[in-house]
């Protein structure tokens, strides 16, 4: 019987012996309180050191080389300020961010999601930043990933990288049938103009389709495009089934109705990615993507003819709002320890970090200066669309008000509904989500 | 009498009708277990092919299924990418640790609510199952605001330590099992003098090999396969796990297929021999517990 307790005690050593083993480097960490010194063993540094914790999202082999050089160089300018940079997976940095600003052992700076940031500062999650002088970088920066961070006057980020939409077209198909390879679509109208010219059908199957507002674009795009917008100016009231609002899916629907909708649906299932995607591969002849598309270009075709314009408006004249933009701010959680310090190396990875990621991995800086070194067609075109660029928050009220809106559009380009019925259900269903959430 | 008188022919063929109604039967019945089990298996060959694919191959249409050329090398840089030794280490430790856990404290819970009489105990019991009912969601922020103020975010402890805690689940399963057991046993056993932990050990234990298995398999599962949980509490890449290190394959924008593909055909094998290895007991054991698995 001893025998076998022995056993019992064993079998529970091991695996006593293997908690620890598996937990004996964080197990160290607690001992100290600085919430970093999980690589290096924090010597009682003579001046205050620093240690930071930075995440962000990027562990490939195409990513990672780029940030760890940044960081590399932080860290040897900055003894006293070391930052220990950790990768965590895409889709829970952020549920990951909110436990850890939720329980104080946050990191210090993260990369994330530009449009959840403003939802965090009214959660009171990320620190002001204005209160550490971060206003006077707003020139700086361009407007629309700054405005991303801001919320009541107040900024609650730096812009890290953005981007914005342009229209791709196929120069080649443009020579083709006579249209001038060096003019692209400035109008709406030019859009319908140059598309009766580039659509191409045998029967009823589509072969060639020139423009479609409803791919690689939606209608919350072109609400913004036809000088609208889903929300009042505090985006506190919906406003989506607006006249403009229902003159714009009209529009769309049109374009719909232009090729049927079964033909339409028929025809996007033959889409492909990489170079099998239907702008490389000719099916489409106008399309509206992100800027940095052209990186895809010319991977998969490099020797392609394509133009890149700004998105074609219903009057042909460009405004603040034809294109909107996306992408990942830097935003340092309310507790954390080191504010100055995070800030400054915030602000550093913003600006001197984002040109260098901006060179290597070729996506567009929030930075202006950074945007400006980079001498490059696509850049060039990026660069001269962010006046015409802006960023549509959602709205804390109704964050995912999206879904609503885009059941209309489906309804709609299905023919199961009526333009203005299907967005006044929307609004119904948006207007109940603002009540749910607001009490209001 | 003329059933009785039945002609020797007639019979024949009826037996011979009646043997090929019963091949048709086995033949559509095959069919159709073929038919389903491709569809179960397609998954997995697909991932064995994009795991062999060139980025190029990866998205053609129509799909290709044999790769050409096949990159073995595809596998050697998903290993390097993430440093996938270390993580098969910490995961395996992790889930070894969980086993131990759930077998030692699910078999006690289970035994002293099988076999021990006192008050309260369907109460108490009750109470346990009814946490079932609660979806992990609800319970994951405030359960990490409690490890952190145990300081034990950045560890393997949040993961770990609950395991050894016991849970509704494996507990109603054991418990289910161990009051199959014959009460002869133990009562013999308590007669010449041996108290419950004894019996817990030397009788129920050993007797409830099957079950015990398929807990451990599950548990193993469990851990092995765990994502949310590490990547929650775990703050130190080099405490990462292989789920960890599949998903930073995955970002916004770029998503490497052929090297999450023989990332997880390697993950994937661990599951696959074990239950290969203990595929008796495990259904053994769900059966006689009375748990579909």
């Amino acid at each position: 019987m001893g025998m076998n307790w022995r056993k019992v005690l064993s079998t529970s050593l091991t695996a006593a012996l293997a908690i620890s083993l598996v937990t004996g480097c964080g197990g160290k960490k607690e001992e100290t309180p600085a919430p970093g010194s999980t690589t290096n063993t924090p010597a009682p540094a003579p001046q205050e050191k620093v240690q930071l914790e930075f995440w962000a999202h990027w562990a490939s082999a195409e990513r990672r080389p780029t940030i760890d050089k940044i960081i590399q160089t932080w860290n040897e300018k900055n003894p006293n300020i070391q930052v220990n940079y950790t990768a965590v997976p895409f889709d829970q940095i952020i549920t990951k961010f909110q436990a850890g600003v939720t329980a104080g052992n946050a990191p210090d700076v993260a990369v994330l999601d530009v449009f959840t940031t403003q939802q965090r500062a009214a959660k009171k999650q990320n620190l002001d930043l204005s209160a550490l002088g971060a206003d006077s970088l707003k020139n700086d920066f361009f407007a629309a990933p700054w405005s991303a961070g801001t919320l009541n006057g107040k900024q609650y980020s730096l812009p890290f990288y953005t981007d914005t939409r342009l229209l791709f077209y196929n120069k080649a198909a443009f020579k083709e049938v006579g249209l001038d390879p060096n003019k692209g679509p400035v109008s709406w109208d030019d859009l319908w103009a140059m598309a009766d010219k580039l659509d191409k059908k045998s029967g009823k199957t589509l072969e060639r389709v020139g423009f479609h507002p409803n791919f690689g674009s939606d209608f919350a795009l072109w609400i913004l495009n036809n000088k609208s917008a889903f929300w009042d100016a505090k985006m506190e009231k919906p406003q989506i089934n607006n006249p403009v609002s229902v003159e714009t899916l009209d529009w769309m629907k049109k374009w719909n109705d232009r090729y049927g909708n079964e033909a339409w649906s028929a025809f996007k299932a033959t889409f492909q990615g990489g170079a099998n995607d239907a702008f490389i591969s000719g099916k489409i002849a106008m399309k509206i993507d992100v800027a940095t598309f052209a990186a895809q270009i010319k991977k998969y075709a490099p020797n392609m003819e394509y133009g890149m314009v700004p998105i074609p408006t219903k009057d042909g004249k460009q405004h603040p709002a034809t294109a909107w933009s996306g992408g990942f701010q830097l935003e340092i959680p309310v507790n954390t320890k080191h504010p100055k310090e995070a800030y400054a190396f915030a602000k550093y990875l913003a600006t001197e970090g984002a040109a260098v990621w901006a060179a290597e991995q070729y996506s567009f800086p929030g930075y202006k200066k950074a945007a400006e070194g980079i001498n490059d067609p696509v850049f060039k075109a990026m660069l001269d669309n962010m006046p015409n660029t802006i960023f549509y928050p959602r709205p804390l009220s109704a964050m995912d008000y999206g879904t609503a809106v885009q059941k209309a559009v489906d309804d709609v380009m299905s023919g199961k509904a009526a333009t203005k019925a299907a967005l006044d259900e929307a609004q119904k269903a948006v207007e109940q989500m603002v009540k749910d959430n607001t009490g209001k | 009498m003329a059933s009785v008188n039945m002609d020797h022919s007639e019979l024949t063929r009826s037996r011979r009708a009646k043997t090929l109604r019963t091949w048709l039967w086995k033949g559509f019945v095959v069919l159709l277990l073929l038919a389903i089990s491709a569809f179960i298996v397609f998954p997995v060959l697909w991932m064995l092919s994009t795991s062999l694919k060139a980025n190029e191959q990866v998205m053609v249409y129509p799909p290709v299924w044999i790769p050409k050329p096949l990159v073995w090398a595809n596998y050697a840089k998903a290993w390097t990418v993430v440093p996938f030794t270390r993580y098969t280490i910490n995961t395996a430790l992790y889930a070894f640790a969980v086993v131990i856990g759930t077998i030692l404290s699910n078999s006690l819970a289970a035994y002293g609510f099988a076999r021990l009489r006192f008050p309260g105990k369907n109460v108490l019991f009750m109470i346990l199952l009814s946490t079932m009912m609660i979806p992990g969601m609800v319970t994951m922020i405030p359960q990490y605001v409690l490890y952190a103020k145990l300081g034990w975010v950045g560890t393997y402890l949040p993961l770990i330590v609950p395991s050894f805690f016991a849970s509704a689940f494996f507990t109603f399963m054991l418990r289910q099992f161990f009051l199959g057991l014959p009460e002869e046993l133990m009562e013999a056993a308590r007669i010449d003098g041996a108290n419950e932990g004894w019996i817990w050990w030397k009788i129920a234990m050993p007797l409830s090999k099957p079950a015990l298995a398929t807990v451990a398999i599950w548990s193993f599962e469990g851990a092995w396969n765990d994502y949310v949980g590490p990547v929650l509490y775990l703050t130190d890449e080099k405490l990462y796990t292989l789920q960890i290190g599949l998903a930073l394959f995955r970002s916004q924008s770029d998503i490497y297929w052929q090297y999450i593909m023989a990332a997880s055909v390697v993950v994937m094998i661990p599951v696959v021999v074990i239950y290969a290895v203990f595929q008796d007991y495990f259904v053994e054991g769900a059966a006689v517990s009375g748990i579909k698995g």
